[in-house]
């Protein structure tokens, strides 16, 4: 099986030159979970036959509803591992450097250089941001994927241009531990109230991801076409037929719509993202502890209400 | 390892109840076809904790398979698809249901499946073939979902049983299946087709060739798992009674590239729909010529602008 019979039907879209940048063009994966596995698996049944993946974790059955190579079989297996099988069966000829070991920011960095695209794709988004910035450093393009129940942002990030920060609205801290601490406050949690209207949690479980520090809920067919969307950006980038959607401007998926944002451009995230951004302002004052008593009220009435809507609507 | 129903699909309930998650679980769908987008549909449909599936395909994989369906490995090339989308459907979830056939339904056949099924996915190469399943799923009462991609450029949408057909969105005579496959194999319905080269970024030399006989469609994979994701998230949405659906003649549509929701156009319906009126009748016959000119020289000039 050679490479063009492969990937044949390709030939249809891409010219031989576009596919054959395709073809060298090489993607480094940190976590192989959801969004890093299917854009991983996308990318090989494309044509794209260089990869570098990472990933420490070893599949478990809460990721059956989504993960692309999780199997009762492959249970307990990992990731990176199982994936780079998966994309050897696809491909023979694919070059896969499998990292199964959880690596610190400075080892991943050393691993870009020889990278064309980074998809910093970790379940830890904290960590994530990390990534982008070093890659940013580095002058190597990014992608970006964030999906959250039925809601999802998309993204490529060059370098010098806004940042996943920019587009989510986290605060900018300078260490990893400061940031991913933050993220897990009670106070910065609430700032992800916009999951229940835009994203279709519910209460309850935003609830616990709130006070028991449950994992965000995902559903298959979301995670699937916010990767499927990241990977088709990622072959805009490598071929050049198409100008690729990135940042300033972002895509925004919701199970209604599916528009392309762009940074501080008066929409319903960039409100979001300013509310969230002022608020964090407020926070680092003296007004602090007064704010954090009023979000206290803030979440008791808004829990409420949507306790309330969401037992009359059944 | 526990492996229950619910520590398998536990990261689903922060969406759904347990009573729709449970309608999930035990909706039928009926998935017809060897296409990739019905392969993915049901993968991700298995992992969303539907249980029960009624699959039907004939081939086997081929090596230019290997490009866009979930199930084509080099290891599995040459075997059954429905056999092996089976397996994974069971390696996923051991407790699913699946009834597999190793042939596509006939006419009558399709009168026996349809009101087995809660929800029809047609997912043939043939469009005059699965028009003929959406008229079944009309007839019995049961939603039908679209999902056409091809190129960068896909629609997805879902056909109830009032509301436009597929016909009628897509310009379609509404003739037998022997008069959809006449019409199909015309030149003059081939031009018409030109939107494959201007919206879903088809290579005009591959477009003859398709028409020709000699090539199979153009596909993608991220396009095709795109429109796939929506089509299962739209099956999700009728499941699960959890959300409206995109129906007809609303739509999810992509083009070179870009996804939007969006309805079918109305300006491409009826130009086919006069098109088929003046070109299908005796008046139109000595007109196909000059037609047929005027599109060659369109497509000359496309051929240009991509090889610019």
């Amino acid at each position: 099986m050679d490479y063009e019979e492969l990937f044949q039907r390709n030939y249809g879209i891409f010219s031989k030159d576009e596919q054959q940048r395709i073809r060298q063009a090489s993607i480094l994966i940190v976590g192989c979970g959801g969004i890093g596995g299917l854009v991983a698996i996308i990318l090989a049944r494309s044509g794209v036959s260089r990869f570098v993946l990472v990933e420490f974790d070893a599949y478990e059955p809460s990721n059956m509803n989504r993960q692309i190579a999780c199997f009762v079989d492959t249970i307990g297996r990992n990731k990176a591992q199982v994936i780079k099988e998966q994309i050897l069966r696809i491909n023979p000829q694919a070059e896969v450097e499998a990292h199964e070991k959880l690596l610190n920011h400075s080892e991943i960095a050393k691993l870009m250089p020889q990278v064309d695209l980074v998809f910093p794709a970790a379940d830890d988004f904290a960590f994530s941001i990390f990534v982008f910035q070093d890659a940013g450093k580095l002058g190597k393009t990014a992608l970006m994927v964030v999906p959250s129940g039925t809601w999802a942002n998309v993204s490529i990030i060059p370098p010098d241009r806004p940042s996943p920060e920019d587009i989510e609205g986290l605060p900018k801290l300078s260490t990893y531990e400061e940031l991913s601490e933050t993220l897990r406050t009670r106070k910065y949690r609430f700032g992800t109230y916009f999951y229940i209207p835009l994203a279709d949690w519910r209460i309850d479980y935003y609830r616990g991801f709130i006070e028991k520090r449950l994992s965000p809920t995902q559903i298959c067919p979301t995670v699937w076409l916010a990767s499927a969307l990241g990977a088709l950006e990622a072959l805009k980038y490598f071929s050049g037929k198409w100008k690729p959607v990135a940042s300033p401007r972002y895509w925004n998926i919701t199970r209604e719509k599916i528009r392309i944002n762009r940074v501080n451009v008066p929409c319903l995230q960039t409100l979001l993202v300013w509310q969230r951004q002022f608020m964090w302002w407020v926070f680092q004052t003296r007004f602090g502890p007064f704010q954090e008593r009023l979000q206290e009220v803030w979440w008791r009435l808004y829990y409420r209400w949507v306790k309330y809507r969401e037992e009359h609507r059944s | 390892m526990d492996l229950d129903y619910k520590s398998l699909f536990q990261r689903n309930y922060g969406i759904f109840t347990e009573s729709e998650q449970e309608r999930i679980r035990n909706t039928r769908v009926l998935i017809v076809g060897d296409t990739g987008t019905g392969e993915v549909i049901s993968v991700i449909l298995a992992r969303s904790g539907v249980e029960q599936f009624i699959v039907s395909g004939k081939e086997a994989y081929i090596a230019s398979d290997m490009n866009r369906q979930i199930c084509c490995f080099s290891d599995t090339i040459g075997k059954s698809k429905v056999a092996q989308i089976r397996d994974t459907i069971l390696s996923i979830n051991p407790n699913c249901k699946v009834i597999a056939y190793d042939h596509l339904p006939s006419e009558k056949e399709m009168d026996q499946l349809v009101p087995e099924a809660d929800i029809v996915i047609p997912a043939v190469d043939d469009l005059a073939y699965s028009v003929l399943l959406f008229r079944a799923a009309r007839r019995h009462g049961k939603p039908a979902v679209l999902c056409l991609p091809s190129g960068s450029m896909g629609w997805v949408s879902v056909f109830k049983e009032k509301g436009p057909t597929i016909e009628d969105v897509l310009g379609i005579p509404k003739v037998d299946y022997e008069g959809m496959r006449l019409v199909m194999r015309s030149a003059i319905y081939q031009c018409a087709q030109y939107r494959l080269i201007t919206a879903g970024d088809w290579r005009v030399q591959w477009f003859w060739e398709y028409f020709r006989g000699n090539r199979p469609l153009a596909l993608l994979c991220p396009v095709e798992w795109m429109m796939d994701s929506l089509a299962a998230l739209e099956t999700l949405k009728i499941a699960s009674g959890k959300w409206i659906p995109k129906e007809a003649p609303r739509c999810w549509y992509m083009k070179r590239g870009r996804v939007s929701a969006s309805r079918f156009s109305r300006v491409v319906s009826y130009h086919r729909k006069l098109g088929w009126l003046f070109f299908g009748s005796r008046i139109g016959t000595p007109f196909h010529k000059l037609a047929l000119w005027f599109w060659g020289k369109v497509f000359n000039y496309l051929e240009a602008r991509q090889n610019r």
